[in-house]
């Protein structure tokens, strides 16, 4: 069978609040209420469920600051598109242009022995170029 | 800048210094986890609700006009976010998925000490069965001493509506304690 709740009137209840938060309230007494059993029972109701927290904490991870500043960091500082463009503008040049400095270097060292006709096959010239150098050494 | 007011590191903040709201988060994380464990139990999505509630605020901090206090507004965000949780769960429980494990009890007093746990355990089995408006008033108003004021501003409610659902709220958890024992 299921109890019935008993449901205080609001002035009762504002008064067993100020009761239960009050210092002196272990030697309240309930007279005052309407039914000063069910008024003391709740009464200790809220005076055991209020120690209890008092007696534990509760809290985040310690790593949440830095989580939610992450996540804030990644949610609202995205890049405009002119930023995005410039960055993704700046790799590629980055890259062009050391490609560029590579090819260059190489260019150099083998003393303009690569050339398109050593890539195609179609050099006429006595000498052994270098891509046909590495063929003749296996 | 730590010592500064809230109303100032806002201010700081929408100048553009955005790392300060590293002190908002400091100073107000433990009442939002409070409040958001104590209405959901200390699961993995009270965590992320935490920060969404701190990513929220920041979302929406232009529009704080100050007219309740930082404090309020972020655990009206908090008190939002984990009946929206609640709302879901119930959802999934429809659903048939077994919601209904041990850990998705409210466990409002984290790893009880133990000449306490009985009790603790009893208290958050018997939160966990309060409808979910009688856990907000009840979370805020009596576990985390809230005034009833507060508690009528942070839940967009009157301050009779607050008193009445508190009322049934103890006297459910009143039955649900005695059923427990």
């Amino acid at each position: 069978m299921k109890i019935k709740p008993e449901i205080m009137n609001r002035k009762e209840i504002e008064k067993l609040l100020s009761l239960a938060e009050s210092k002196s309230a272990d030697k309240t007494e309930f007279s005052g209420f309407s039914e000063p059993a069910e008024a003391e029972s709740k009464f200790r109701l809220l005076r055991t469920v209020r120690a209890n927290r008092n007696e534990q904490e509760t809290g985040f991870s310690p790593f949440f600051t830095e989580q939610v500043m992450g996540k804030i960091n990644v949610l609202f500082n995205k890049p405009d598109i002119q930023t995005y463009l410039s960055m993704q503008f700046s790799k590629v040049f980055a890259f062009g242009f050391s490609t560029v400095i590579l090819i260059l270097f190489a260019l150099y060292f083998m003393h303009g022995q690569i050339n398109f006709s050593a890539f195609t096959g179609t050099d006429s010239g006595n000498e052994i170029n270098f891509i046909s150098s590495v063929f003749y050494e296996f | 800048m730590k010592h500064a007011s809230d109303r100032e590191i806002i201010r700081e903040i929408l100048n553009g210094n955005q790392e300060l709201f590293r002190i908002l988060v400091d100073r107000y994380k433990n009442p939002v986890a409070a409040v958001i464990k104590g209405m959901l139990g200390d699961c993995p999505e009270a965590e992320d609700i935490g920060q969404d509630t701190f990513i929220s605020l920041f979302r929406t901090l232009a529009n704080f006009r100050g007219e309740s206090a930082l404090k309020t507004y972020l655990i009206r965000i908090a008190m939002n976010l984990s009946l929206n949780e609640l709302k879901r769960r119930k959802r999934m429980q429809a659903k048939n998925v077994n919601m209904d494990s041990p850990e998705n009890y409210v466990q409002l007093f984290e790893k009880p000490q133990q000449e306490n746990r009985e009790l603790a355990e009893s208290i958050n089995m018997a939160l966990a069965k309060l409808d979910s408006r009688q856990r907000s008033v009840f979370i805020l108003r009596i576990v985390e001493g809230y005034s009833t004021k507060e508690t009528a501003d942070i839940l967009h409610i009157p301050l009779g509506t607050v008193l009445s659902r508190l009322s049934r709220a103890m006297s459910e958890m009143k039955i649900l304690l005695a059923n427990e024992n």
